[in-house]
């Protein structure tokens, strides 16, 4: 059986590109150009764009909208500005995490979530059904492009391009603006690490923007840089370190949870002590640790890793694992095709980020 | 893509090189091309006797780890542990300094199994 992969409209400028591309959720994207370490490099350097249209976008609009979403979601929305966006949960009623997302508030009555690709059908449905029916709830993701522009160089590129200051954006900022006589959102956010941008916009502008920015000397990524930068400043991947087999609780992701408000799922975090944790660590060998890996202390199976990596700025094989809870102190085994090496607990995140703060 | 002639191939992207009764085993330009970015390789240890077909040397690069075949069967007698700190070299010199191990050759028959150079460009054509 063959499923038909869905392709993103950028797909033919990223094939001339040298693009190479790997089945991910249901989509066809560019894991690579031309190396993971050289792309990664770019960003960290100078600026890199990521084709990232694959991911969700939700529109949600009305006068009951901020109640009702904020009644939904893990974080308090109340404070949140317009012009403004906030790393949220979508939890089921057991606090296990169904998707995590960015809400930005575009508007007095008007929200955008950007969620994970492989989740969008079921985020839709969820919402539509907990939402207020007053609420309408919109799917953009078909009729826009989203493009990240991460690295240091980004807003110079796009404040080019668009032809506005950007200077006082800030990181979870968020902006509108005109490209191509069409209108442009510009959050000033990524799954990078770096300053940088996600940028929405109709197809046919997205097109000239990545054609105008690839101009303009910015590398072309792919999602395997993208996924080595996100993991050296330790952001989960829902599906590797989230789940809705996994409380935010035991994924370090307290902060995300509303004190004051009540949210769908809060009373069985409240009622469930977190049985696994999250925890960072780094090899001491080059090989790899990957997902799935078993991990063990003084040779018991205590977990497995989610995500791993190998960094030019780490000395050798790093990565998360979810492991029982207070299993692990300072030494862990990761068996790595059957050996054991032996690695150490490290503090995450693995490499302070360089978001414009 | 360089594809010396004088070496041996197998369809699982081993090139071959018979020396002096023994053979030495990489891979080829085009397997290092597909995984790009090496960054660690698990070699065989030495004295350890292998079947032909037999996994026994991974290459991994940022996206996968590939197993590598012993293409012949026989006891590897060295292996290329300038690679320990060097991973890179399999992708810059696939054919040089990127060898991966040396093998004793305990069945000459073994070699008829395996593939020349033109018979692995036919393979790497009909892929394209």
């Amino acid at each position: 059986m063959t499923d038909t992969l869905k392709r993103t409209r950028l797909a033919p400028l990223q094939e001339d590109q040298g693009a190479r591309f790997v089945p991910f959720g249901g989509w066809e994207l560019p894991v690579m150009y031309t190396s993971i370490v050289e792309e990664a490099e770019a960003v960290r350097n100078h600026c890199g764009m990521f084709d990232v249209s694959h991911m969700g976008r939700l529109f949600v609009s009305g006068e009951k909208a901020l109640a009702s979403l904020d009644s939904i979601l893990s974080r308090d929305l109340t404070s949140l500005a317009v012009g403004r966006q906030r790393y949220s949960l979508l939890l089921n009623e057991e606090g296990g995490i169904l998707d995590d997302l960015m809400v930005a508030r575009i508007a007095e009555e008007e929200f955008l979530l950007v969620v994970n690709a492989n989740n969008l059908s079921g985020d839709f449905i969820w919402l539509d059904r907990h939402l207020d029916p007053e609420c309408p709830l919109t799917d953009r993701s078909e009729s826009t492009l989203m493009i990240a522009l991460q690295g240091p160089e980004s807003e110079q590129h796009l404040s080019g391009l668009v032809g506005q200051d950007l200077s006082q954006m800030r990181f979870l900022h968020v902006m509108e603006g005109q490209f191509e006589d069409a209108p442009v959102l510009m959050c000033r956010s990524g799954y990078t690490g770096e300053d940088g941008f996600e940028i929405i916009l109709p197809i046919e502008a997205g097109l000239v923007l990545w054609t105008s920015l690839s101009e303009r000397g910015v590398k072309a990524c792919g999602l395997g840089a993208r996924d080595l930068l996100r993991l050296e400043v330790g952001y989960s991947l829902h599906g590797h370190e989230l789940s809705p087999a996994t409380m935010p609780t035991e994924c370090g992701l307290e902060w995300a949870l509303s004190k004051k408000n009540p949210y769908i799922g809060r009373q069985a975090i409240l009622d469930n002590p977190p049985r696994t944790e999250l925890i960072g660590f780094i090899c001491e060998q080059k090989a790899i640790p990957r997902a799935e890996f078993p991990v063990a202390v003084d040779g018991k199976e205590v977990g497995h890793v989610t995500s791993g990596g190998l960094s030019s700025r780490l000395p050798n094989g790093f990565g998360l694992a979810r492991v029982r809870k207070d299993s692990v102190g300072e030494n862990l085994e990761v068996l790595i095709r059957g050996k054991s090496i032996p690695a150490k607990r490290a503090k995450v995140p693995f490499i302070p980020d360089r978001v414009k703060r | 893509m360089n594809l010396p002639e004088n070496l041996f191939y197998t369809e699982s992207h081993e090139w071959i090189r018979k020396e002096n009764g023994q053979v030495v085993v990489g891979i080829t330009d085009f397997a290092q091309q597909e995984l790009t970015d090496i960054v660690f390789v698990e070699l065989p240890e030495v004295g350890r006797e292998l079947a032909a077909g037999e996994a026994c040397c991974v290459v991994e690069s940022t996206k996968v780890a590939a197993d590598i075949y012993a293409p012949v069967a026989g006891t590897v007698v060295e292996v290329n542990s300038e690679l320990n700190d060097h991973p890179d070299w399999v992708n810059q010199f696939p054919y040089e300094n990127g060898w991966l191990f040396r093998m004793t050759l305990a069945d000459e028959g073994d070699l008829s199994k395996l593939l020349s150079g033109e018979a692995y460009t036919q393979i790497l054509k009909e892929k394209e």
